[in-house]
């Protein structure tokens, strides 16, 4: 689809990974299969310098945000310095599909201090890949925003014999640093690669010096990946992930968590080269496992502790068939999986029974889709793509008492729900000399979340609302129309695009004044309902000018719009912003400088419990050299973020923390 | 066969009885097919299930006998008894047989409180008469008493009964019983005037309440002119709204909540919403059957009624 942006961030230690043959085969088959009518912003997230590509600083040592934030469409709503939610198109979790490899997971915090991003480190990963909108990869499912793909590094076969990577970063800011190790070793039958990352902060400053409590936090990252090829052709491969991360404190909240722990495992079959129709078959099964708890014993002025762990855990698999013929590429996946999430919540009074609910009843969902799209050449010219898939989906609450709690809010309510749901988009380009212009058109809805079907008195800091579940919402759709241009001249590059989404029952919470909360201080209870209509657009302009062959100049500059029914706005739609870089690229050395214009929140939502937020403009600058040590590669890079120490926060920091002051950067990457 | 034995408990004491080895460890009750007096083998076996489940036991200080050929035993939840209202279970046994018997009457079931210091007595809010129980074994007679305070330094509970069973009557004398407080988080009874008139509100055992929808239970009792004499439950009919509300999470409350309203055995009933476990205040307001507050119309500092029950699930 030609308005899907597909982003690419290559996290890999460079291209040296990128390279390696056997596996740089797969991964440029499966993206030429899902290689769409597309402009392919790619950003290269590496550590090596002089790889031709965009560049960020911090190279491996950036968090998984830092580099989403890389995308085009990206926002993160944060809640301290860590475990930020990915908002895409002014979607939110609700709205986004996030796999890894493809595989489904989902977060086990009702408060969502755990996006499922926050369960692997950039060292995992190979690439992050968005396709914006409804034209998902084929693994996702209720992504109207877009959807998320974490690509894993696997060292693949008949790479270099032995590999090994050692990253050390350290941030003045918060004390922040992140080492990690890694090694890979591969042959043309076998194949591993693992490592261990480490991540630890303190408490960092906002702009001016002032301290932000509770922004602490610590994490510890193991993976290995294994592929083994009996027979040529034939790959058999394994995934481990175990991620922990402790005492995360959460500035934004009443609470911390003292320890989110996920345990992500796969294994699958491929067999490339097939005969016939198809040429690629995949087959994966996949379970993943997270426990979340909460924690309130390090904050002062604790009215009421409360205990408030959370589970999820998923079981699932998919297979997945890509072929061309003629002017065709196409691919048919199915998947399958199993979610269960728990949460609880126990509350202790002095000399009192503790009060006990569940704010996730055991909800467990079972949900199977059938996915096909189609990439058709019409001629030189021309180009179209095809996409759908349908999904069907059952529910059900595993708790009785947590059933009997929402039936005193639903009498009468259905303890299981039955879904249907789809998705289709087409999209159309063409192109001639350095023009493009595309457009396209999808359809799609989605089924509510748990914690909008079923969650039960959920305190949302933010507006200050208990938000209850609603089991008899209907499943949210919209309508997306895009449209680009763009002109790529002999230096210049220029492009503008406008997405458009046009909700049917858009979901939202609403107060409902008969209700009464139950968190103390809080302002009253929402429940989930359906908004007759809804609409967001996004647009956004860039030009990227190649001044001298190591001079580039790179300008973005985007606009959104979010209303509902009655004409008041939606929270967390993005202002005005430009962005704008200048990149140095000599020979071993790379340099940036670059700011950011984000103008005044004015349409800010007062009806959803937002405030406004000042505009503000930060600059940062930085800078890297390559050089060898022996037979060591090294990459040194510095920078300075916030170079002004400017005081700010963005119309998506919850409760308005503030971002980071000024911080001076390093990090060193060797390379054996 | 003219027995007909019945083996309660596992089969694996079945098969050590048949051996022989151990007899009296097994409950074996025999009933004679030709006694009318007592209970068919269902009934026996679901009247003795429910007595000996454990969640009920004897308070023998209350049992008796007729003709020395009956003892009349009686039961309460844990053998124990507590401010606030209580279940108290009457099972008359034929001591030849251990079979129980059907159809037999007690009544005139009298409470009575010795206040020493004051030198003054006085009873409380009592079902005199039992009724059966459950239609399934109605070898078991249920009646309630819900104490207004429990024994202790100030005074002393009694409690007497009459029994009947073929013409033959017995009453069971005054007897010292032991009435407990109500845990903290628990109080189960209230007491409200009209025209000079005291009134007492009583809440069925909450002891089932759980989080969700539940059925909530009430009798209206009106003190006797005679306050020695047990506090029978009021001919007026009342209505009773309820709001519960957790004190501790800053008077959290639920909706849906129905009325108490009086049934026809002049059981009072309504729907009770508890959206968690914790303690609850279930504030009231009694109105008469014009629509008229009688009690409850105040309220206190949390805006509610400053008339609650308090039940902690």
């Amino acid at each position: 689809m030609i308005h899907i942006f597909v982003c690419k961030l290559v996290l890999g230690a460079g291209l040296s990974v990128m390279a390696v043959p056997a596996f740089s085969q797969t991964v440029q088959q499966a993206d030429s299969v899902d290689g769409k009518e597309v402009t392919l912003s790619e950003v290269t997230v590496t550590s090596v310098i002089g790889a031709g590509r965009k560049v960020a600083g911090k190279g491996r040592a950036a968090s998984i945000e830092e580099h989403l934030l890389q995308l085009g469409n990206v926002e993160m709503i944060r809640r301290g310095s860590y475990a930020w939610e990915p908002v895409v198109n002014n979607m939110a979790t609700e709205r986004v599909s996030t796999t890894i490899d493809g595989m489904k997971i989902f977060y086990a915090c009702t408060d969502k201090m755990d996006p499922v991003t926050s369960y692997v480190e950039s060292g995992n990963l190979q690439r992050v890949r968005l396709d914006a909108g409804l034209d998902g990869n084929p693994q996702a499912t209720g992504n109207i925003g877009g959807s998320i793909d974490l690509k894993l590094r696997k060292a693949g076969f008949g790479a270099r014999p032995q590999e090994y990577n050692a990253t050390a970063g350290y941030e003045s800011n918060g004390h922040l640093q992140v080492y990690g190790i890694d090694g890979a070793f591969s042959s043309q039958k076998v194949y591993a690669n693992m490592g261990t990352f480490y991540r630890q902060a303190g408490n960092y400053q906002a702009g001016g010096g002032r301290e932000v409590p509770f922004s602490q936090f610590r994490k510890v990252n193991a993976f290995l990946n294994m592929g083994w090829q009996p027979r040529q052709n034939h790959i058999i491969e394994g995934t481990a992930i175990f991620d922990r991360a402790t005492d995360v404190g959460y500035p934004a909240l009443n609470m911390d968590v003292s320890d989110a722990t996920g345990l992500i495992t796969s294994l699958s079959y491929r067999h490339e080269k097939l005969p016939g129709f198809f040429s690629r078959w995949e087959s994966k099964v996949y379970y993943n496992h997270i426990t979340h708890n909460m924690d309130d014993t390090g904050r002062p002025d604790v009215v009421i502790h409360m205990d408030m762990p959370g589970k999820s855990s998923t079981a699932g698999l998919y297979s997945i068939l890509q072929g061309t013929q003629g002017n065709h590429q196409f691919q048919l996946n199915w998947d399958a999986y199993y979610n269960t999430l728990f949460a609880d919540m126990t509350m202790y009074v002095k000399g009192a029974k503790p009060m006990y609910m569940l704010t996730w009843p055991d909800v467990g969902t079972v949900n199977s889709g059938l996915a096909l799209s189609d990439d058709i050449i019409l001629g030189a010219r021309h180009s179209l793509r095809l996409s759908a898939k349908g999904s069907w989906q059952h529910r059900r609450i595993g708790n009785d008492e947590g059933f009997r709690a929402l039936s005193i809010y639903f009498p009468g309510m259905a303890r299981t729900a039955t879904d249907l749901t789809g998705r289709v988009a087409v999209s159309y380009s063409y192109h001639q000399g350095g023009w493009r212009l595309s457009a396209g058109a999808g359809y799609g809805n989605r089924t509510p979340t748990v914690t909008e079907a079923y969650g039960y008195f959920l305190n949302n800091t933010f507006d200050r609302y208990d938000y209850i579940g609603n089991p008899a919402l209907k499943n949210e759709s919209a309508i997306e129309v895009n449209a680009s241009a763009s002109l790529t001249g002999h230096a210049v590059e220029a492009r503008v695009e406008v997405n458009s989404f046009f909700f049917r029952n858009y979901i939202i919470g609403l107060p409902d004044t008969r209700l009464s909360p139950m968190t103390i201080g809080a302002a009253g209870v929402k429940l989930y309902r359906n908004l007759p209509d809804a609409q967001i657009v996004n647009a956004t302009a860039t030009l990227n000018w190649q001044i001298l062959r190591w001079l580039r100049w790179e300008n973005t500059a985007r606009y959104s719009y979010g209303r509902e029914n009655t004409g008041a706005h939606l929270p967390l739609i993005a202002p005005f912003s430009y962005q704008a870089k200048c990149k140095v690229l000599w020979g071993n050395v790379e340099a940036e400088v670059g700011t950011e214009v984000v103008a005044r929140h004015s349409g800010f939502s007062e009806k959803y419990g937002e405030t406004l937020t000042p505009g503000y403009n930060i600059w940062h600058i930085n800078a890297g050299w390559r050089f060898n040590l022996g037979k060591v590669r090294c990459n040194l890079h510095a920078g300075i973020d916030n170079l002004f120490n400017k005081y700010y926060s963005t119309y998506s920091d919850w409760n308005h923390i503030p971002q980071k002051g000024r911080s001076i950067y390093t990090n060193l990457t060797l390379q054996l | 066969m003219n027995r007909l034995l019945l083996f309660l408990g596992l089969s694996t004491g079945l098969l050590f009885s048949s051996c022989g080895d151990d007899v009296q460890d097994n409950v074996v009750i025999n009933i004679p097919d030709t006694d009318e007096e007592c209970c068919n083998a269902e009934e026996t076996f679901l009247a003795y299930s429910f007595l000996n489940n454990g969640y009920v036991k004897e308070l023998t200080e209350l049992r008796d006998t007729i003709d020395n050929k009956y003892v009349l035993k009686v039961y309460s939840a844990g053998g124990k008894l507590h401010v606030g209202y209580n279940d108290l279970f009457f099972a008359l046994i034929k001591i030849a047989t251990d079979g129980y018997v059907r159809d037999f009457q007690v009544n005139d079931i009298r409470p009575l409180m010795t206040m020493t210091a004051m030198g003054m007595q006085h009873s409380t809010p009592t079902e005199t008469e039992t009724t059966v129980y459950n239609e399934t074994f109605p070898a078991v007679r249920h009646a309630w008493v819900s104490f207004l305070m429990s024994s202790g330094d100030n005074g002393y509970w009694e409690l007497s009964y009459k029994a009947a069973w073929q013409q033959k009557e017995i009453e069971h004398t005054p007897t010292v019983i032991e009435v407990n407080a109500l845990p903290a988080g628990q109080n189960w009874l209230k007491s409200f005037k009209k025209d000079n008139q005291t009134y007492y509100l009583t809440l069925v055992n909450p002891n089932t309440f759980q989080t969700g929808n539940n059925t909530i239970r009430a009798y209206v009792s009106k003190q006797s002119a005679d306050k020695k004499v047990p506090y029978l439950t009021a001919e007026e009919t009342f209505t009773i709204e309820i709001t519960p509300t957790m004190p501790d999470m800053g008077d959290h409350t639920s909706p849906n909540n129905t009325p108490l309203i009086k049934q026809e055995s002049g059981i009072y009933e309504g729907n009770l919403n508890l959206s968690m476990t914790g303690l609850w205040n279930i504030h009231l307001v009694v109105k008469d059957q014009e629509g008229n507050i009688v009690t409850g119309g105040d309220n206190d500092n949390s805006g509610y009624s400053s008339l609650y029950w308090s039940v902690t699930i």
